[in-house]
């Protein structure tokens, strides 16, 4: 692990990399243990780390409020609920402006998409019920009675979900749902031969 | 479906708890994300351009020990088909230890080979240094690398080298000099004795190896068996305790090699016994005789795959285990002694 205190730092042989070794166009040798390294620095390292804003108090009368603190002036309106924000209530995310109870919200409802921090696959999992019993003889066949109408069920329920964040197709729901399909009928094709044996 | 995502060159794993977690890096509008695929679930990770500080690449020798091992296992196979066909096996177990043993070991070997050296990638910001499992291998790294630095430039710019040494000159080195270990912020204070007793039970596996091989008997074979779970148990107490710890990396690359060791063992004691259960039936077709009870009575100067592995397995101990304690005594005494409790102020 890098040394997060001190990123000049070889972290086999602790020696300091001569800035001649940063940005580079592509991996170098560390001069102490010829380890190969490739280090790129960014000028967000030598920025100082922004000191937070608290909100000004209110001078005058007539000034706007901020909704959350009643006696901190309002700097921006909440551009989801609309409204009026401090300097320490507001948050920027992804371009816009919003206070914290719009972002629970979003977060909850999943409406903010940079909020997004876990998503289930579905098509991953309506292909497994469908797909994995199968290939089990026997036992997985007879479990397939089960799985297949779960697997058809969460495709079809799911099928509108969003599934992923970065772009995702649906070739697997399509699977899923083809075979969940030929696994009932011939479930039932099945049970109709037993029956009609039975039946003799 | 969301178009405004690229992805990135590079795929990697890393073990979670439960199963084999598969990351992927992708590019957005205005930050790198992260996906770790847990099977039927995602988890994302944003990366803002703006906070992006650093991104440090640095190759590892995971490939090449995976090489090793891959090779080991080809090879201890490789020599179980020879003395196979020397002892003139039935040709069904020739094939099978081929189809079983070697095949696959070359393929992984013929796989990773192709996929080239491996390297850990950190990502660090103001608040978090991240490791980056997607880009493990350091070709797609490169290609990666050069798009992410490309992107984070658009929205930084670049830094020039007279800021980089005012930063460095007033930022200082905590301490550390030129060739002197710096102790990174986090690492915990370890004295070494998992690793010392861990050395040390190597040298009685290698003094037992002796020892079975002058008297064998159930006692000795029994008393192996012992120092063995006792040596498991320490090789995993040393890795657990050595993690995140301020031990020596050659101390902590020691005890993976150990571990390799204790592997490598394992596997041509189960091909020696396989080789002797071939070579030698139970004498009482009625009762089963157990393997151990068989192998226990035979000495391994009499057949040649024990005497192959014993050989290895003394070897191994004794260097492993002078080598491991000659390194812990330097590094606990390179450890800096603590100042002295200042004398009691006596009560006025």
């Amino acid at each position: 692990m890098p040394n997060h205190t001190h990123p000049f730092l070889c972290d086999r042989c602790g020696q300091k990399l001569p800035t001649a070794l940063c940005n580079c166009a592509g991996p170098v040798a560390c001069p102490g243990c010829g380890l190969s390294l490739w280090l790129l620095v960014f000028p967000a390292l030598l920025r100082p780390v922004a000191v937070g804003r608290c909100g000004e108090a209110l001078q005058t009368e007539g000034e706007a409020g901020c909704f959350y603190h009643a006696d901190r002036r309002a700097v921006v309106a909440c551009e989801e609920c609309g409204r009026f924000l401090c300097a320490l209530c507001e948050v920027p995310l992804a371009g816009r402006r919003l206070c914290p109870a719009c972002i629970a919200v979003g977060q909850r409802k999943g409406s903010l998409d940079n909020l997004h921090q876990h998503r289930v696959l579905y098509d991953e999992v309506a292909l497994a019920l469908t797909v994995y019993p199968a290939v089990v003889p026997f036992f997985g066949w007879a479990l397939c009675v089960f799985s297949a109408p779960a697997g058809l069920f969460i495709a079809l329920r799911h099928w509108r979900t969003p599934l992923s964040v970065v772009p995702r197709r649906r070739w697997r729901f399509v699977v899923a749902i083809v075979l969940a399909s030929l696994e009932i009928l011939a479930g039932i094709g099945l049970a109709l031969f037993l029956v009609k044996k039975a039946l003799r | 479906m969301n178009a405004t995502y690229q992805r990135l060159p590079g795929k990697g794993r890393s073990a979670t708890a439960a199963i084999s977690t598969r990351h992927r890096l992708w590019l957005g509008p205005d930050h790198l994300l992260a996906v770790a695929n847990h099977g039927y679930s995602e988890e994302y990770k944003r990366f803002y351009f703006k906070d992006i500080q650093t991104i440090l690449v640095r190759k590892t020798r995971a490939g090449a020990i995976w090489n090793a091992a891959f090779g080991a296992w080809a090879t201890a196979f490789l020599t179980l088909i020879l003395l196979g066909l020397y002892q003139s096996w039935p040709q069904i177990y020739i094939v099978s230890l081929a189809v079983y043993g070697i095949v696959p070991a070359l393929v992984c070997l013929a796989v990773n080979t192709a996929k080239g050296p491996t390297c850990a990638t950190y990502l660090r910001t103001a608040v978090q240094t991240e490791r980056l499992y997607a880009l493990g291998r350091q070709r797609p790294a490169r290609r990666a690398m050069a798009r992410i630095r490309q992107a984070v430039e658009a929205v930084q710019g670049t830094v020039g080298t007279d800021e980089l040494e005012a930063y460095l000159a007033g930022h200082g080195s905590g301490g550390a000099g030129l060739g002197t270990p710096a102790v990174a912020a986090g690492l915990r204070p370890y004295r070494g004795h998992a690793h010392a007793a861990l050395f040390a039970i190597l040298l009685v596996d290698a003094l037992h190896t002796c020892l079975h091989v002058a008297f064998h008997s159930a006692v000795v074979y029994l008393l192996g068996l012992a120092v063995g779970i006792v040596m498991v148990v320490l090789m995993i107490r040393a890795l657990i305790r050595q993690a995140n710890s301020d031990l020596s990396p050659r101390l902590k690359r020691l005890t993976w090699v150990t571990l390799a060791y204790v592997i490598l063992c394992s596997l041509m004691g189960t091909l020696a016994a396989m080789a002797f259960a071939i070579r030698n039936p139970p004498r009482m077709a009625t009762v089963a005789e157990p393997l151990a009870m068989r192998m226990w009575m035979v000495s391994p100067l009499d057949e040649p795959m024990m005497m192959v592995s014993t050989g290895i397995s003394f070897v191994g101990a004794t260097g492993l285990g002078i080598i491991g304690l000659h390194w812990v005594r330097q590094f606990g005494a390179r450890r800096p002694v603590p100042p002295a409790l200042p004398p009691p102020v006596a009560p006025s």
